[in-house]
């Protein structure tokens, strides 16, 4: 079953098309990491995959067209997480985890002890319970990640997509989301994450490897041919080293 | 779940409500020859007059404090007010012509005594204030191409409030005979307010006090970004046409009954900020409360500072929003830089 796939992908924006004839699969248990230079269609790719751009060609979600979903199901079934335009500083951490609870609520009514009881499993998960009456605003910015990584989390979906989810973060803050997002596929979800960072890049399950809004590669990290591909996309200023149990990959 | 559920906002909310008491006591005895202190409530200067004024200049500000409240969540600007997007300069166009065709129609002017068809006068007032609202809404939306561009709505609604406002210069300088009516409207006054007002005030209030509960969620996720919301199964743009209709019918309500009151949108969301995280539920109620201390606090300032002589009360909203901001400003500059 498809659990999320793409075939004939096409987005324009204007005249300019920023995504050409994308065909990609997302396995199960399995973290994608989508990497490639400045402007190659990266987040265009991931926001076309999660339905918030009108694109042409069919997306699959759960063996279904995403097109057959209404917004609600498909809420339930695709988390998605982008740091970018957050604006929330008055609401506090408890509610703002909350918020990914949204699609499982109908309007007429509030939380259910479900509900509380996946939103505390998460800020616990996140380490993050702590703070749950502080407001965001309060936070520094990788505390901020943390809680919208456990918002996303939250919605319980078994696809999840992340856009530059730990951009700016510091060390011990990668290395927590590296241990989540790995726990998260471990259980069987699908984690597809775009990712600038390289070697955060490489200790996914596989890359797709975009360029000038087409999809050049799709092969898992320790494949040689995906090394060269990203040499070719990079403009050969890469070096890959290997440790006992990842890729690095320094500039040239 | 509880509406008002953060443990700062009930003590916060019960001193909002406890001002509004005291400055509801204060503006039944705030009188031309300043305050009397044994209030008669069989005298009808304070059953009649005082009464409703107070409460109506309090529901107006609540109105606006809510109205402020939800502006600044759709637009996700601490900066944003219901002048913003042009809609109170509509509403102020839609009283103007609704006056026009009213004098034409040989209907009396609202502050005529002799004037007897309270309801149907206040309800058509406030109706074309709500169309012009909702129509300046529309066209700065046209003219800004959607809501998605925060920068291109705010001056769309600029545009449209200088445009609408020259209309409505326009419209006074041909029609003579309304420059008393519309002057008053344009300087904000809460003399105007009567009996059915202040319950066509309560009742929108509380239209779009429940909006702004059962939208919460919405606003809420808004702040996470829109496309965010949208991968929450929001529908983005109705839910945002629906909270448009909410703040223009508020300001319009306001607006319709007391006129151009400046800065009160602006500021009651200021006033009741906290480092304490609060959902947008009790954001906005807390704001409208704010809200309507202010404009309370304004009504009886507007009555004794020159008593027997009264002021507009929208002078007196501009000059102390306008004192707050300048000193926010000041501070925010201190402390922060440039950051709102």
């Amino acid at each position: 079953m498809k659990t999320l796939a793409a075939q004939g992908l096409n987005v324009w924006r204007g005249q300019r098309q920023v995504l050409n004839d994308i065909h990609v699969n997302f396995e199960p248990g399995c973290w994608t990491c989508v990497v490639g230079p400045n402007g190659a269609g990266k987040t265009t790719l991931l926001k076309a995959l999660a339905g918030l751009l009108p694109s042409e060609g069919q997306v699959w979600l759960l063996g279904q067209p995403l097109s057959g979903f209404s917004g609600r199901e498909r809420a339930r079934h695709m988390a998605w997480l982008s740091q970018n335009d957050v604006s929330l500083d008055d609401l506090t951490v408890q509610d703002v985890v909350m918020l990914g609870r949204l699609p499982h609520q109908h309007w007429w009514q509030g939380a259910t002890a479900t509900d509380h009881q996946v939103v505390d499993a998460c800020m616990q998960a996140q380490h993050i319970d702590a703070w749950r009456d502080r407001s965001l605003g309060t936070l520094s910015g990788g505390e901020r990640q943390r809680v919208l990584l456990a918002r996303a989390l939250a919605v319980a979906a078994p696809v999840l997509l992340m856009d530059e989810p730990v951009a700016n973060a510091d060390l011990p803050h990668q290395s927590d989301w590296l241990a989540t997002v790995r726990r998260h596929a471990a259980q069987g979800h699908t984690v597809v994450s775009v990712l600038h960072d390289l070697n955060l890049a490489m200790c996914a399950t596989q890359l797709v490897v975009m360029d000038k809004g087409r999809l050049v590669m799709q092969a898992p990290v320790d494949d040689p041919q995906l090394h060269e591909c990203l040499q070719q996309v990079f403009g050969h200023r890469l070096v890959f080293h290997r440790l006992p149990d990842r890729w690095v990959v320094l500039p040239a | 779940m509880s509406a008002i559920r953060s443990f700062n906002a009930w003590p916060m909310a019960l001193v909002w409500l406890s001002l509004s008491g005291v400055l509801f006591m204060l503006g039944l005895s705030a009188g031309s020859q300043g305050f009397e202190w044994m209030l008669d409530t069989s005298d009808p200067v304070v059953m009649d007059i005082r009464l409703p004024r107070t409460l109506g200049a309090w529901l107006a500000g609540a109105l606006l404090g809510l109205s402020g409240a939800l502006a600044q969540a759709l637009f996700r600007n601490p900066l944003a007010d219901p002048y913003l997007l042009g809609s109170a300069s509509g509403a102020t166009l839609g009283v103007g012509l609704a006056l026009v065709l009213g004098t034409w129609g040989g209907v009396h002017l609202p502050w005529d005594v002799q004037w007897s068809g309270p309801w149907v006068w206040r309800l058509g007032l406030t109706g074309a204030a709500f169309v012009g609202a909702w129509l300046a809404v529309l066209l700065t939306l046209m003219l800004a191409n959607g809501v998605q561009h925060t920068l291109r709505l705010l001056l769309a609604g600029v545009v449209v409030g200088v445009v609408l406002g020259a209309f409505t210069s326009l419209l006074t300088v041909t029609q003579p005979h309304l420059l008393p009516a519309m002057q008053s409207f344009l300087l904000g006054n809460t003399a105007m307010v009567n009996g059915s007002a202040c319950v066509l005030m309560a009742v929108v209030l509380l239209l779009c006090a429940l909006a702004a509960w059962r939208l919460s969620a919405f606003l809420d996720a808004l702040g996470l970004g829109e496309d965010t919301a949208k991968s929450l199964g929001l529908q983005v743009v109705p839910l945002r046409m629906l909270l448009l209709a909410a703040m223009a019918l508020a300001t319009a309500t306001a607006v319709a009954q007391t006129g151009l009151i400046a800065f009160v949108g602006l500021v009651a969301p200021q006033l009741i900020r906290s480092p304490l995280g609060m959902r947008f539920v009790t954001r906005s109620w807390l704001s409208a409360m704010a809200g309507g201390v202010l404009l309370c606090t304004a009504d009886i300032l507007s009555r004794v500072v020159l008593a027997p002589q009264e002021l507009p009360v929208g002078v007196l909203t501009a000059v102390l929003g306008g004192g707050y901001l300048m000193w926010r400003l000041r501070v925010m500059h201190g402390s922060q830089g440039d950051r709102p």
